[in-house]
């Protein structure tokens, strides 16, 4: 029997990537977490995220869905030979999820689809579209999240609430640390919320509630009352609160912007980021100014970064799409649901259509989920940072390795992807090696 | 809390226990009293509140010497409390920067399976100097899961 104590793991419960967590473990089991939020715990422990105590089931056995609706287990390598034999029929592949994945199983699976018409629906999509779309016309600059805690006098969640998203995000670097320039932490920053609705960031943060179609219109003004012009915000609001955003805004030093997706569920959410990256670029002139995205998987900017640097937005055959109830199911298509639970979102239309067309639904999860119970195909994988390491990069773009806890059995993404394309082929991955 | 108890006396300030409700609250808090102590909550008509004073009372013996009542299941270990309490930050570098403190560092807060635990009571700013010279790990949390009694 072994216990031993591990310390300085990284935790991929949230696109924070926490590297100071320890953990207890008891043979191959983590028993105890210290300094891991709530979901990191969860994680850790093998929880379900939002229901405390009730464990989540894993994902044990790769398996098909024979006609009888029987499931049978199959060798791993048998049941990615099947999904091999699907994906080589398919006229264009729908990849979900994503966001739960190795940067290295990312690098190999956009390499594999390069010449494939893809269709790209990350499970933080909506962010990531809007996000590429500001990039493309304003180039958004990032910064560390060190560099936050070290230099940022001024921090603004824009429709987040990073107690729900990245719990440890204002602790480790937003908002309260001490750092080089910020000596007395929060004492040292001004910090904002902007919110459709009183959140418990208005305990830590000023608050600044607002209608949802008013979004795009109070960044207008503050943009046009930092050109000199007077603050006219719409009608029913009141100006007081913008006035001092505008002057915490105006006397900061280093600002970082936190967006988050709360914007992004209404239609106009676009244009919000779209105006506040245009804002973000103004302000840039006076002094050092950032625009972060919040989001939730804990590697989605992995996607992202790699997304990118394929040439993913040129990819004439690629196209990113935000929102996975747009998806049009059509005959040719094979659904590859990777690490996310793509039928817990799809509408009922989709899910006859999906039937109609007999499309395959091939899934490569940790987790047993709606997905995994509809699917033709499932590949059981390990979790990152317990049954096997892989690299993921944290919201701000920093690449951090995960490594695993214990020899166990189970398949990496990478692995199984790698010999879904070629089983015999060596596919670099320049990311970074493995140390 | 005090406030709270008080709801549940009958507010009559009677002065049959010796004093007037809201002392008679401050100290059913400090456990030097029981609610027995006060005749006219005995009476049927106070039945309801006679029961819900006495949750509120067994919910009180899980606070800390330091006043610490912490709920659970509020808290979703943000750690904010760890890096605004006043002893960690003065003797823990980790925390000062805003990591979790390493497993041998002393600390009067912990993160321990995704929840706020006491590490070390007594290592606490509100025994050591006056009690009501520090509540910043009550006032800085977001979900409210640190109340000071």
């Amino acid at each position: 029997m072994t216990h031993k104590t591990v310390t300085s793991l990284v935790c991929c419960g949230c696109s924070c990537l926490c590297d100071d967590i320890d953990a207890v473990i008891d043979e191959d089991r983590v028993v105890e977490t210290a300094n891991a939020c709530r979901w990191g715990a969860a994680r850790f422990l093998g929880l379900k995220k939002f229901s405390s105590g009730l464990p989540r089931a894993r994902c044990r056995s790769s398996r098909r869905c024979l006609h009888d609706k029987q499931w049978k287990d199959l060798p791993l390598g048998e049941a990615i030979s099947l999904c091999r034999d699907h994906l080589f029929f398919a006229r264009r592949v729908v990849a979900y999820g994503l966001g739960q994945m190795s940067s290295e199983a990312l690098w190999i699976l956009m390499q594999g689809l390069r010449d494939w018409e893809t269709l790209w629906i990350p499970s933080d999509g909506p962010m990531l579209e809007a996000f590429v779309e500001a990039y493309k016309r304003q180039a958004p600059a990032l910064t560390h999240l060190e560099c936050v805690r070290n230099q940022a006098d001024l921090v603004v969640f824009w429709g987040a609430n990073p107690l729900r998203s990245t719990p440890r995000l204002l602790s480790r670097y937003g908002l309260f640390p001490r750092g080089r320039f910020t000596e007395r932490g929060a004492e040292d920053r001004k910090a904002w919320t902007v919110d459709i609705q009183a959140t418990e960031m208005g305990r830590v943060t000023e608050l600044a509630t607002i209608p949802s179609d008013h979004e795009k219109a109070c960044v207008e003004a503050l943009r046009r009352a930092h050109a000199g012009g007077p603050m006219e915000v719409p009608a029913g609001l009141s100006a007081k609160p913008w006035a001092t955003l505008l002057k915490d805004v105006e006397k900061s030093r280093y600002r970082v912007f936190f967006f988050g997706r709360g914007p992004l569920y209404h239609e106009h959410g676009p244009a919000v980021l779209e105006e506040l990256a245009l804002w973000v670029s103004e302000l840039r002139a006076s002094a050092p100014t950032f625009l972060v995205p919040i989001l939730c998987d804990f590697n989605s900017m992995g996607f992202l970064q790699i997304f990118l640097s394929c040439g993913g937005s040129a990819n004439p055959k690629w196209r990113l799409q935000g929102d996975l109830r747009r998806w049009e199911p059509r005959p040719g298509d094979v659904l590859l649901a990777l690490s996310g639970d793509c039928f817990w979102f799809l509408t009922e239309d989709q899910k006859n259509a999906v039937r109609q067309h007999h499309i395959p639904v091939l899934a490569l999860s940790a987790y047993e989920t709606t997905t995994t119970a509809h699917a033709d195909v499932v590949l059981a994988v390990g979790l990152q940072g317990l049954d096997v390491s892989g690299q993921a990069a944290r919201l701000d773009g920093m690449t951090l390795f995960a490594e695993k806890l214990w020899a166990d059995a189970a398949a990496s993404d990478e692995a199984v992807i790698r010999k879904l394309f070629d089983p015999h082929a060596e596919i670099g991955n320049p990311c970074a090696p493995r140390p | 809390m005090i406030q709270k108890i008080l709801e549940q006396l009958p507010g009559t300030d009677c002065q049959m226990c010796g004093m007037s409700c809201a002392d008679f609250a401050a100290f059913l808090l400090s456990g030097d009293l029981s609610p027995q102590e006060c005749p006219v909550l005995q009476e049927d008509a106070y039945a309801d509140r006679r029961e819900a004073l006495a949750a509120l009372l067994e919910s009180l013996k899980a606070r800390a010497k330091s006043g610490h009542l912490i709920d659970p299941d509020k808290c979703n270990g943000c750690g904010i409390c760890l890096i605004v309490c006043e002893y960690n930050v003065a003797n823990d570098p980790e925390s000062r920067r805003g990591k979790g403190p390493s497993k041998d560092a002393k600390v009067v807060l912990r993160i321990v399976n995704g929840r706020v635990v006491l590490a070390d009571e007594t290592l606490c700013t509100r025994l050591l100097q006056a009690a009501d010279k520090c509540s910043k790990c009550q006032d800085h949390c977001p979900t409210q899961a640190i109340v000071l009694i």
